[in-house]
């Protein structure tokens, strides 16, 4: 499922993360939040994927908790820097799609670095900002095509040197916990729109 | 003689770190003392790139979502919404709604992204701004 291949982590167990995303989305009103049992309870917990985001998952892996969304293009990057400032821990963010892949990278409150090369209509679009770091090849930037800048294959390496964890493969990992939360959706001035789900 | 003027010279550099991060969200990682920060590619000139990261920054910061810059001009369902590129967009989290935001140094540069951006999404918010 393509949607699945935008997602972001963070280095809280899935306790402490579903806490701090919680504080965040209450800034829009009250927040439910539900325990899931399996990923497949996740994946019927989001479906169908939306315009705009309503609901989360938390997934825990050890130290590490993978957060996905419901909304269409989104890998909840936005959502780990807040968790990554409130609770003073790295976060990560991916997107591993053919057609798009960024890396969103946050320590110490801050962003230190953002890696994107996607399409972009009839453009390959690529920018970077921040420094290089320690776990990134620095081939992998300066590609003379752009559109074989930041690979897919690079990512998953990525997120494995700085996690220490390996990408689920979803339907056949293991995690500790997984919650999900729904936030308020009252404020909306723009009606939310639903997809057709695609496997 | 010159080992003085390398340590006049390392010090002025390690002053001119908490200066340069003032206009960015960048930390300095502990690689960052070795590497010098690499920003880019710029879009138009100074003044307009560090309007536009700094106003990124922020968004970023305040939750908001699908953050695009210098890229085409989508609606609030994603859609494309025109060949224009606006210099910022994203979606308020509190309304749901897209916002366009560019940046011009002339008024007549900021009249003509007015017509196109308008034209091109009118459920959008759009904020033109033309910088001194």
């Amino acid at each position: 499922m393509e949607h699945l291949k935008g997602f972001s982590a963070v280095n809280l167990d899935a306790d402490a993360a579903a806490a701090a995303l919680e504080e965040t989305l209450q800034q829009f009103g009250p927040v439910g939040q539900s325990r899931l049992a399996t990923f497949q309870d996740a994946l019927e917990y989001l479906l169908p994927i939306k315009s705009f985001t309503t609901r989360y998952v938390v997934m825990g892996l050890g130290e590490w908790s993978i957060l996905l969304t419901d909304m269409r293009g989104a890998n909840c990057y936005v959502e780990a820097f807040a968790i990554s400032r409130a609770r003073h821990c790295k976060a990560i963010g991916l997107f591993l799609q053919q057609k798009r892949r960024e890396l969103h990278v946050f320590e110490n409150e801050r962003k230190v670095r953002q890696v994107q090369s996607l399409s972009d209509g009839n453009r390959w679009y690529f920018r970077e900002e921040g420094v290089l770091q320690p776990f990134e090849d620095a081939e992998e930037c300066v590609r003379r095509k752009k559109q074989d800048r930041l690979s897919a294959e690079a990512l998953r390496h990525y997120f494995q040197t700085y996690t220490d964890v390996t990408i689920p493969d979803w339907k056949n990992t293991s995690f500790t916990h997984i919650f999900g939360l729904a936030r308020c959706t009252k404020g909306l001035r723009v009606a939310v729109s639903e997809f057709e789900t695609v496997e | 003689m010159t080992r003085l003027f390398l340590m006049l010279l390392t010090l002025l550099f390690s002053l001119s770190g908490p200066a340069m991060g003032e206009y960015s969200d960048f930390g300095r990682s502990s690689l960052a003392a070795k590497n010098a920060p690499k920003w880019g590619p710029q879009h138009g000139g100074d003044t307009h790139w560090q309007r536009i990261q700094q106003t990124a920054n922020g968004m970023e910061r305040k939750g908001w979502q699908d953050i695009r810059i210098n890229r085409q001009q989508v609606d609030s369902t994603g859609n494309v919404a025109g060949r224009n590129r606006p210099d910022l967009s994203g979606i308020n989290p509190r309304t749901g709604q897209r916002h366009n935001i560019e940046f011009d140094t002339r008024a007549s540069s900021s009249a003509r992204h007015q017509t196109t951006v308008n034209a091109n999404d009118p459920n959008a918010r759009n904020t033109f701004i033309v910088l001194p």
